[in-house]
């Protein structure tokens, strides 16, 4: 394509342990989406507090433009568009960062565009939640290898299947990454999800007793 | 290489006044606190070639502006992973008054953040000279013939094609040519093209090229991903359409290299360039536009159109030698075969010209030569990728709101380049929709024609089983 294009073959070394665990097979869902998410967590903390800043100032300009997602006009989302972009250009910080927060507040004003999400009380919340999940897939999920066995010999079909089935633990996760992040106003102190505290069920117990 | 990725990030360049016979340019590396010297000249003596008598004293800025960014895209090192690249620039002109305004300078420095992810700040100042040669002369008389249309000509396959479309769809305009040529290769290419052309088109065909030269170079690394490049070839076309009195520069692009969208969510931003992007296009046009004090525009009557639809025209008339002549790849050999055959610029090239049923004459790496040491499936596998996810969108409905939510759900991108360029293109939103939802099925479905033979290329030089299940995984 013109100027030639860049493409990541290869996931990045802080990722290969939650890679190795999804191939191998032997732990369960949640304890590989436990193991990607810990890396994400590092991932985001390293990428900074930019993205929350910018966050803010778009749900500002949601806010001031758009009272009911209902009555919005579709000139009112491609005015909000551009002031993305203005906004996104102002700061000093990494291309690279500064284009995934864009993409997540233009996923936002997609998703208000098509009615898929009509909640404008959260705003700056939603859009760095889609900020996490961008990071997520561009550094994890679709930067996995283009090959037909991977690691231990799994397919593509396999790996696809176990990936889509960690999936709600991810999207839990990142919803309360989002959720603290935005309290925060940092990511300085991000931290891992509570896990599950479901107690195994023991057979014999009497559970009507007491 | 972290550690110096971290520290690169401002440079100032001082240009001395841009000549013909060069001009020099102090460039420092304040991060690495390091000063050199790099010369760079611009040939734009073609542009004797012109209908106005006076060389408007604003173009000739516009040039030294398109030779400022060329030269600081070049020379600095620009990461679009690490940190944002400062870039200072300053340079004289004659016209600091109007280029130092606040509404100019937002515009260029919003127009080159969007094209490089760079930050650049210009400084112009008075230059004091009589300026280059081509401006010292006034024309005469205008014996040059009457131009309907200025295009942008840089050797490829899509200018051609888009080119041999355009003068078989219209027997009465002339057109310009203008590339720069700022390689000995392109130059020579671009002329080779033209000269094929020139028999069959008489009397409707002009070429015009204004060559970049840096020289006293060699020591300094240049940047290699110049995402500027672009911007720089669209000024110095709207100058050479501003001096043959047009108000609109043609260039010639498909529209999937022009909207250039992700192949997979791993790649982000520039990661693919916004060269000839709509939105960059739009952007050229105000800036160009304010400067000249009138409406300007740049153009590509393509973008709605695959590259194998281009090259239908070729293929009635069974030019088969002449796509042969162009140059595709992004990294092109400096032996034979020159194409890879394997980058995406060549994939898409063989796509277009089997699915147009143009015959190939091209040689390439990738099936003729000895196989490359490096990942020939990277790219396509890639390329296939992407064309599995339009699959997957554009199957979701037969109805075309349907369909356009599921694409812009995964390419938001795609709702600006209607809601700002679809007054410009003269259609109203859901017809613009339309046109790019078709544009995707078509690419799609050219694709389904011909990827078994576009894979024949690779398999030919793969013995591996396991990567031959590669690219069969890729197909599904």
């Amino acid at each position: 394509m013109p100027d030639g294009d860049i493409v990541h073959s290869r996931l990045r070394r802080l990722y290969q342990k939650p890679y190795k665990w999804l191939c191998e097979g032997t732990a369960t869902n949640d304890e590989c989406a436990r193991a990607v998410l810990e890396k994400l967590k590092q991932d985001i903390k390293a990428k900074g507090d930019l993205p929350i800043l910018l966050a803010q100032a778009m749900a500002a300009s949601v806010a001031q433009i758009i009272s009911n997602p209902e009555e919005a006009r579709e000139s009112d989302f491609a005015k909000l568009s551009l002031e993305f972009d203005n906004l996104v250009h102002q700061p000093d910080g990494s291309p690279y960062i500064k284009e995934l927060i864009l993409r997540a507040g233009k996923g936002y004003l997609n998703d208000l565009r098509s009615r898929r999400e009509v909640d404008i009380a959260h705003t700056s919340e939603a859009i760095w939640r889609r900020y996490a999940h961008e990071v997520y897939e561009s550094e994890f999920k679709e930067r996995i290898p283009l090959t037909s066995e991977h690691y231990a010999g799994v397919t593509q079909e396999i790996l696809d299947k176990r990936i889509e089935g960690m999936q709600p633990s991810i999207d839990s996760g990142i919803q309360q990454f989002a959720q603290a992040a935005i309290r925060n106003q940092s990511v300085a102190k991000l931290s891992m999800p509570r896990r599950s505290s479901r107690k195994a069920i023991d057979l014999d117990e009497d559970l009507l007793a007491g | 290489m972290e550690r110096q990725s971290k520290q690169t990030s401002d440079f100032t360049l001082l240009f001395e006044s841009v000549m013909s016979s060069g001009g020099n340019i102090c460039l420092y590396d304040h991060s690495r606190n390091k000063e050199s010297n790099v010369r760079i000249a611009v040939d734009d003596s073609a542009f004797s070639c012109r209908i106005q008598k006076e060389f408007p004293s604003i173009i000739a800025d516009l040039i030294d502006l398109a030779v400022a960014i060329h030269a600081a895209d070049r020379l600095t090192f620009q990461s679009l992973r690490q940190q944002q690249t400062q870039i200072h620039v300053v340079l004289p002109i004659r016209h600091p008054e109007i280029l130092n305004q606040s509404s100019f300078q937002d515009k260029l420095s919003s127009l080159l953040g969007w094209a490089t992810g760079s930050r650049w700040i210009f400084e112009f100042s008075q230059r004091v000279d009589l300026g280059r040669v081509v401006e010292q002369q006034p024309l005469l008389t205008s014996s040059d013939p009457y131009i309907n249309e200025v295009v942008l000509w840089s050797g490829g396959l899509d200018a051609l094609a888009g080119l041999y479309t355009r003068l078989k769809e219209n027997h009465q305009i002339s057109f310009m040519l203008f590339g720069t040529g700022s390689n000995d290769n392109s130059y020579a290419r671009q002329g080779q093209i033209f000269q094929a052309l020139l028999p069959s088109f008489p009397n409707r065909l002009n070429l015009c090229r204004v060559p970049i030269r840096f020289s006293e170079s060699n020591l300094h690394i240049k940047n290699k991903i110049s995402r500027a490049r672009g911007i720089v070839f669209t000024l110095l076309g709207s100058a050479c359409a501003y001096l043959m009195g047009q108000q609109v520069l043609h260039l010639y692009e498909n529209g999937i290299g022009a909207v250039n969208l992700p192949y997979r969510k791993s790649a982000v931003g520039l990661d693919h360039s916004r060269s000839v992007h709509p939105l960059t296009l739009l952007r050229v046009s105000d800036l160009v536009s304010e400067l000249v004090g009138e409406g300007f525009r740049v153009q590509n009557p393509f973008l709605f159109w695959t590259k194998a639809e281009m090259c239908q025209q070729l293929a009635k008339d069974m030019k088969y030698d002449l796509p042969a002549l162009t140059i595709s790849c992004d990294s092109p050999h400096r032996k034979q075969p020159i194409q890879c055959g394997y980058c995406s610029s060549c994939i898409l090239r063989k796509q277009a010209l089997a699915a147009s049923r143009v015959e190939d004459q091209t040689y390439y790496i990738v099936p003729h030569n000895d196989r490359p040491v490096s990942d020939i499936r990277l790219y396509l596998q890639n390329m296939l990728t992407q064309v599995s996810t339009l699959k997957g969108l554009l199957n979701c409905s037969e109805n075309a709101i349907s369909q356009w939510e599921s694409l812009t759900r995964r390419f938001p991108s795609l709702d600006d380049i209607v809601d700002r360029t679809h007054g410009i293109e003269g259609l109203t939103p859901p017809e613009m929709r339309k046109n790019l939802i078709r544009l995707y099925q078509t690419y799609v479905l050219e694709w389904d024609a011909v990827e078994p033979q576009i894979l024949g290329d690779f398999l030919s030089q793969v013995i591996d089983q396991p990567i031959i299940q590669d690219f069969q995984m890729a197909i599904q």
